[in-house]
């Protein structure tokens, strides 16, 4: 089997943690919904691997409002790896961001880590749609992957499951 | 209960670099195939480079695509018709890049045993973390292969140079229930 579900991490606040994440795997997947009680939208969800806070990250993205799209370095020196947006608490009820997350190669020592999203979410007229990448400039393995509003406000309804994948020892060379 | 996607293939550059990895011989039992690769190329001058995307060792002007992409240069839209590969939908980093630096990108085929013609999709996203042009690369890509073979095989060939050592290619097949 390729695709197995690691664990589940839930619920309002700050920044939630997956933590002993197996080292079996070779790629890694996280499939989100989110939502701020942070008075404006957007908000946004931060992503951060074995809690770093070294301003070792770069993030960007390429995304659409509806009216525009836009494309942006949002941070070069960051301290976390990816950020999507979200609705915020001034949004409309019950809308949650859909984010998926890939995450390839992450026990290789000899990369740094990348990860590639695409989220978006829809407000009835307004919202976004875009995809997203980070990179954390290190090479050590990901054990433990932190995610969670970026104004520790998560809604009570947050969700995130991580999944692994595995791959083929047959090269079909 | 189905197991929805299982693992094919695998192939990881090793210290010699290789400019082309092919999976051969790509079992027809599944739905849809997709491929993650994780590469770096030799090119020099630039943070990123396109890597060549073949179907099957077909060399006839029957792939063509549309796109968005995003650099620190801003937003950009383009179709690009009758190529004899996939030139333009593929991106991985360069040697201008850091160190260590290798992209991440997602490769979807739908109806890979179909008799009609594939359609493609792929995300591509490259950080090269430079503070000048050609920084980043993030671009979505829908492609069409005008072909009605089933997909047997699946090439990618470096543009620039060769793919660098520790880039990965790992292909997955889908199940419907």
């Amino acid at each position: 089997m390729s695709m197995v579900w690691i664990a589940s991490i839930s619920g309002g606040g700050g920044l939630k943690t997956f933590t002993n994440i197996p080292q079996t795997f070779t790629h890694l997947q996280i499939r989100m919904n989110n939502r701020d009680l942070f008075g404006s939208t957007p908000s946004y969800t931060y992503m951060r691997f074995n809690g770093d806070l070294g301003n070792t990250a770069n993030n960007h993205w390429l995304r659409g409002d509806g009216a525009s799209v836009n494309v942006a370095s949002n941070q070069i020196n960051a301290n976390y790896v990816i950020t999507v947006p979200q609705p915020g608490n001034n949004a409309l009820a019950n809308v949650h961001n859909a984010t998926i997350i890939d995450i390839l190669d992450y026990t290789n020592t000899n990369k740094f880590k990348t990860a590639r999203a695409i989220s978006g979410y829809d407000l009835n007229g307004s919202g976004f749609v875009g995809i997203y990448s980070g990179q954390w400039r290190n090479t050590a393995a990901i054990t433990s992957i932190g995610i969670g509003s970026a104004y520790q406000e998560d809604a009570a309804t947050f969700r995130a499951d991580l999944y692994g994948i595995t791959s083929s020892s047959v090269t079909g060379a | 209960m189905t197991i929805a996607i299982q693992p094919i293939y695998t192939q990881n550059v090793g210290s010699g670099g290789a400019s082309t990895v092919t999976f051969n011989n790509i079992p027809q039992t599944f739905t849809d195939l997709k491929v993650f690769a994780s590469m770096r190329d030799g090119r020099t001058d630039a943070g990123f480079a396109n890597v060549n995307l073949r179907f099957n060792a077909n060399t006839s002007s029957v792939y063509s695509n549309i796109n968005i992409a995003g650099t620190n240069d801003g937003g950009s839209a383009g179709t690009f018709g009758s190529q004899t590969a996939f030139f333009y939908n593929l991106y991985c980093n360069g040697q201008i890049s850091t160190a260590n630096a290798f992209s991440n990108n997602e490769i979807m085929i739908p109806n890979y045993t179909n008799s009609s013609f594939k359609q493609v999709l792929i995300d591509n996203v490259v950080e090269t973390n430079e503070t000048v042009t050609n920084s980043y690369l993030l671009v979505l890509n829908a492609g069409l292969f005008r072909s009605t073979t089933p997909i047997t095989s699946i090439s990618f060939t470096a543009q620039n140079g060769v793919f660098q050592q520790h880039s990965t290619f790992t292909l997955y097949g889908i199940t419907k229930g």
